[in-house]
């Protein structure tokens, strides 16, 4: 019996939905009747595919999800690498957003992104900034007036 | 001689002309922006936006108005964002759920804001509750309500919507007979159960239920204490009150719907630039056009000021203890 | 009633109406395009402008805007995987599944085909719905739309995948979703839940947000792991590649028709959301796959899985129309804006609207229909620059990809919160995706949660448990047991076959 990371999910998944059901003790009935009623078939079927996971079948146990598969082509440990990095440039986008605020954040990160990662080439990746700068202002400021709050750090400077 | 009558001319040319060039404020150039607790398409986004067209030409200076949507938690996180955080030079304006002062009084948790610090601008209109029952049912006044067998049904969205709590203190004090059902979505769907004799009737703003009432599909029984003339003649809930406790916290309930759509900018601005935003509000909710456009989308525009704004307010915050604590029993303002 | 249809016609086609509805389409075409626009929000924005105008121009304006973005929203779900409105996320199962196959044309042309008829199915449901449609909405009550609400649920069944292995993980995930859609006010009375004293969950999560890192985040990880273009190494089709996707919408015509009626009638049905129409008509596309193999290919590029809800998606337009127009009540939010224009321009929803004002109602009827021909018909003039896109590499496009999907989230609150719940849901879809358990279902539970626990309460504290009993719920219901049978029928018998393989 091989304790495997997609049996970790389900366990997972089996514990947020028993604290999801403590969670409803002190409520009325009124607010509390949905969310038991959703939480005990979660639990027995997280536990149930918790259980199901546990018994070492792969061949068999090829699941057909109707669901797109991860690209299988690359080899696992630079997949595995790729797979980090983009993670980190994802939460680094949002660090920078935090940070710096939604305008400076997302030419800094266009550009960062396609020199650090892409290795595109200075020409290439100033055009790309700029139209990125370009729709970002004009659309989603001049056009819509969203408001974009100043980044952390800018407003400690203030 | 004649240098004499020269130097007394230019000073009493400086004296005469110094108003003119004193500093007077002025939005010249600038952008204005109107933070709405919602997101758009409800009453107050509309009537924010309508706002902000007329706006301008009625400051000096003809600044832009733009409207942001801050929606979330009832409003509260915008009130609490141009609380906090905007900067007292006029340039930001909010408007926010008419019942945040209540939030305040029942100390909700994540009410970072003081209703009495904002600088009020004032308010553009006023709301009316109203009780309408199917017009096919037998029930013509409040008494038959009370004597109702078996109870009426009446749809409700859910606790903090005068669909709920107006039907809510009806049946705790009056003892109409009412069987209130939430859950809802909107008050539009309850027309349609309604019309489905799902249910037998519902509360509202008067505004909201007006094209029924014409229609004959409900008929109005009784109303809040704001009004406007096509229902004054119907009584009003506080006056049927049975003691002055329970008249206070129906009181109460309905005070905020004075002040139904308010405006305030961010504390602390100075009192002249207040003003011409007063002033600006007030020409706007006189300007002909405008009140057209507002009365048709169902609006019925009355400009309450700033000041008396903040005596409603005041009067709310101030209600006595053991008022807030039956008030409270009843809506835990979520 | 003729002679209506006919005065809507022309009145749209005049120069002064059509001009407004052409100024609408084009901006309803980069709405639908880009992630974050809402077609609601640009309504409410729109609306600042239609006071000074006659009814048939205000609609043709606000109407040729929004009637758009539902054909349009397709475009970034099938090239990049990021739902371009909330309405448009299960294009992408299949949709971006061909991109990467390099049939990103075939897609498109299949999408914005089957869009065209949806509308137009849409569009006549409306005008033929006009001396039956207050009877029709007034049979449907709480219990009825409980009873769609769990139909929907059942549909789980099919969108799981093959074997029972999948189907549980597809009830999982549809439980999952059941649960998330709890985070929030409880719709009886208010009461704060899973909550955690962020002032954010008050409202409980908005679905743009939540969508868009569900679906897009997986894909740009995978895009970033491959290090290819989007088609990968496969050549993009040329112009054959559209017009091949225009063919399939014809070869599979009464799947298209099919699924435009499953998504005129979720609109009609108030307080169902626009969101559920396209996930039940993909249910229903792949229900319609006789066999596990055929089954089997959804979810990996089969052109089916575009038509369905590309056609439910338009559709669902003309259906929303219905109860907005004759009884004042919305069909979805953006319904409930588009009333707003109605009282500006002096009308009032209700039965005027199917009598003395007919005219105007038909004049939105052919609005939705012109203004869709008009996308399509220009769109198909640069689908296959579009299609390019997917040529270019990867890592070139994955900053716009992000930025996309983080302005596009961030457009729900204008809060950071919102781009939280993107990464959380991104982090969570990425899981998914990796252990292979189906999210399709999590979306559909996620959507129909509220639905189901609202009208469960009203209908028993309106009538007790008489309602089990109504004729249209009863009907109803068995449809959702037929639906769970079928699945589980298709089970057994790709089990028996594989046995009989094996055995043989």
């Amino acid at each position: 019996m091989r304790v495997k990371p997609e049996s970790l999910f389900s366990l997972m998944v089996a514990a947020a939905a028993a604290a999801a059901l403590v969670l409803t003790a002190p409520w009325s009935i009124k607010t509390a009747l949905y969310p038991r009623t959703i939480a005990v078939p979660l639990l027995v079927l997280a536990l149930t595919e918790f259980v199901f996971s546990l018994r070492a079948r792969p061949a068999a146990d090829a699941v057909h999800a109707m669901d797109f598969k991860l690209s299988e082509g690359v080899d696992p440990k630079v997949a595995l690498q790729r797979t980090l990095s983009i993670f980190a440039w994802i939460f680094g986008f949002f660090a920078a957003i935090v940070l710096l605020g939604f305008p400076i954040a997302v030419p800094v990160f266009v550009f960062a992104y396609l020199r650090g990662a892409a290795r595109a080439p200075w020409v290439l990746t100033v055009g790309l900034v700029a139209v990125a700068w370009a729709v970002f202002n004009g659309l989603f400021v001049r056009l819509l007036h969203l408001p974009f709050p100043p980044g952390l750090l800018l407003r400690a400077l203030q | 001689m004649q240098r004499i009558v020269a130097f007394v001319l230019a000073a009493l040319l400086v004296v005469v002309l110094e108003p003119l060039y004193a500093q007077q404020p002025s939005y010249a150039g600038k952008t204005i922006s109107i933070i709405v607790g919602y997101a758009p398409g409800g009453g107050y986004d509309r009537i924010a936006r309508m706002v902000a067209r007329y706006l301008p030409k009625y400051l000096p200076g003809n600044p832009t108005v733009i409207v942001q949507n801050m929606a979330g938690a009832n409003s509260i996180v915008a009130a609490n964002h141009v609380y906090t955080t905007a900067k007292p030079d006029g340039l930001t304006v909010a408007i926010f759920n008419r019942n945040l002062p209540l939030g305040q009084l029942v100390k909700v948790e994540g009410v970072r804001y003081d209703m009495t610090k904002f600088a009020w601008i004032g308010s553009m209109s006023s709301e009316t509750t109203i009780l309408a029952i199917r017009s096919d049912l037998p029930y013509r006044t409040y008494t038959d309500l009370q004597k109702a067998e078996p109870a009426v049904v009446i749809g409700a969205t859910g606790p903090g919507a005068n669909t709920y709590d107006f039907p809510l203190l009806l049946r705790a004090f009056l003892k109409l007979n009412l069987r209130i059902i939430s859950g809802y979505p909107s008050s539009a769907d309850i027309m349609l159960a309604t019309e489905r004799k799902e249910v037998d009737g519902r509360a509202g703003s008067y505004s909201s239920i007006k094209a029924w009432l014409d229609r004959g599909v409900v008929r109005p029984i009784i109303r809040a204490r704001a009004s406007v003339p096509e229902i004054a003649r119907l009584p009003a809930d506080e006056d049927l009150a049975p003691d002055a406790r329970a008249k206070a916290v129906m009181s109460l309930r309905s005070t905020p719907e004075i002040i139904g759509r308010p405006f305030v900018t961010a504390p602390g601005t100075p009192p002249e630039l207040v003003n011409l935003l007063r002033e600006g509000f007030v020409k706007v909710s006189q300007d002909r056009e405008f009140l057209t456009e507002a009365t048709r989308a169902g609006f019925d525009i009355e400009f309450v000021s700033g000041d008396a704004a903040l005596k409603v307010i005041r009067e709310v915050l101030n209600s006595p203890a053991d008022v807030v604590r039956i008030f409270s029993s009843f809506f835990k303002f979520e | 009633m003729l002679e209506a249809l006919l005065q809507g016609l022309t009145a749209v086609l005049q120069w002064n109406a059509f001009s407004f509805m052409l100024i609408g389409i084009g901006v309803g075409f980069f709405v639908g395009l880009l992630p974050g626009l809402g077609g609601g929000t640009t309504l409410a924005l729109m609306l600042s402008f239609v006071f000074k105008m006659e009814p048939i121009q205000a609609f043709a304006f606000l109407l040729g805007m929004h009637s758009v973005t539902a054909t349009t929203g397709d475009i970034t779900s099938i090239l990049f995987g990021i739902p371009g409105e909330g309405t448009t996320a299960a294009s992408i199962l299949d949709g971006h599944a061909m991109a990467k196959k390099g049939e990103a044309g075939r897609a498109l042309g299949a999408s914005l085909m089957s869009s065209l008829v949806g509308a137009v199915v849409g569009a006549a449901a409306l005008a033929l719905a006009v001396p039956v449609v207050r009877p029709l909405v007034l049979t449907f009550g709480s219990p009825e739309l409980f009873m769609v609400a769990v139909l929907g649920i059942a549909s789980i069944a099919s969108l799981s995948g093959g074997g029972e292995r999948a189907m549980l993980r597809g009830f999982l995930a549809g439980c999952l979703g059941l649960m998330v859609a709890a985070v929030g006010p409880d719709p009886q009375s208010g009461v704060l839940r899973y909550t955690f004293g962020q002032l954010y969950l008050w409202d409980g999560l908005e679905l743009v947000p939540v969508l868009v890192g569900f679906f897009a985040i997986p894909e740009i990880i995978d895009l970033a792991v491959r290090k290819t273009a989007i088609a990968g190494t496969a050549s993009v089709g040329r112009l054959s590649g559209v017009l091949e996707g225009v063919k399939d919408t014809f070869r599979h015509f009464w799947l298209t028709l099919r699924c435009s009626l499953v998504g005129t009638w979720i609109g009609v049905l108030p307080g169902l959301g626009g969101a559920v129409a396209q996930w039940m008509a993909y249910a229903h596309a792949v229900q319609s796959a006789k066999t596990p193999e055929d089954r089997a290919r959804f979810g990996t590029g089969d052109v089916r899985g575009v038509i369905g809800p590309g056609a439910a998606n338009n559709s669902k337009e003309g259906g929303d129309l219905i109860p907005t127009i004759a009884f004042g009540v919305p069909g979805s939010s953006s319904m409930a804006i588009l009333l707003g224009a109605f009282f500006l321009v002096g009308l009032v929803p209700g039965p005027d609207m199917l009598t003395k004002h007919l005219a105007v109602t038909f004049s939105m009827v052919w609005t939705i229909v012109v203004a869709n021909v008009i996308t399509v018909a220009a769109s198909f003039v640069f689908l296959n620059q579009l299609a390019r896109l997917t040529s270019i590499r990867g890592e070139l496009l994955i900053p716009f990809l992000l930025f996309l999907t983080f302005i596009g989230s961030y457009t729900a609150h204008n809060s950071l919160g919102d781009i939280v719940v993107t990464l959380v849901f991104g982090l969570l879809g990425y899981v998914m995706v990796r252990y292979r358990w189906p999210r399709a279902p999590l979306v559909l539970g996620l959507v129909l949660g509220n639905i189901v626990e609202r009208y469960l309460w009203i209908s028993t504290a309106r009538y007790g448990l008489t309602w089990l009993g109504r004729p249209a719920v009863i009907i109803i219901f068995l449809a959702a047991v037929a639906v769970m049978v079928s699945a589980l029928a298709q089970q057994r018998r790709a089990r028996h076959a594989r046995g009989a393989a094996h055995a043989g």
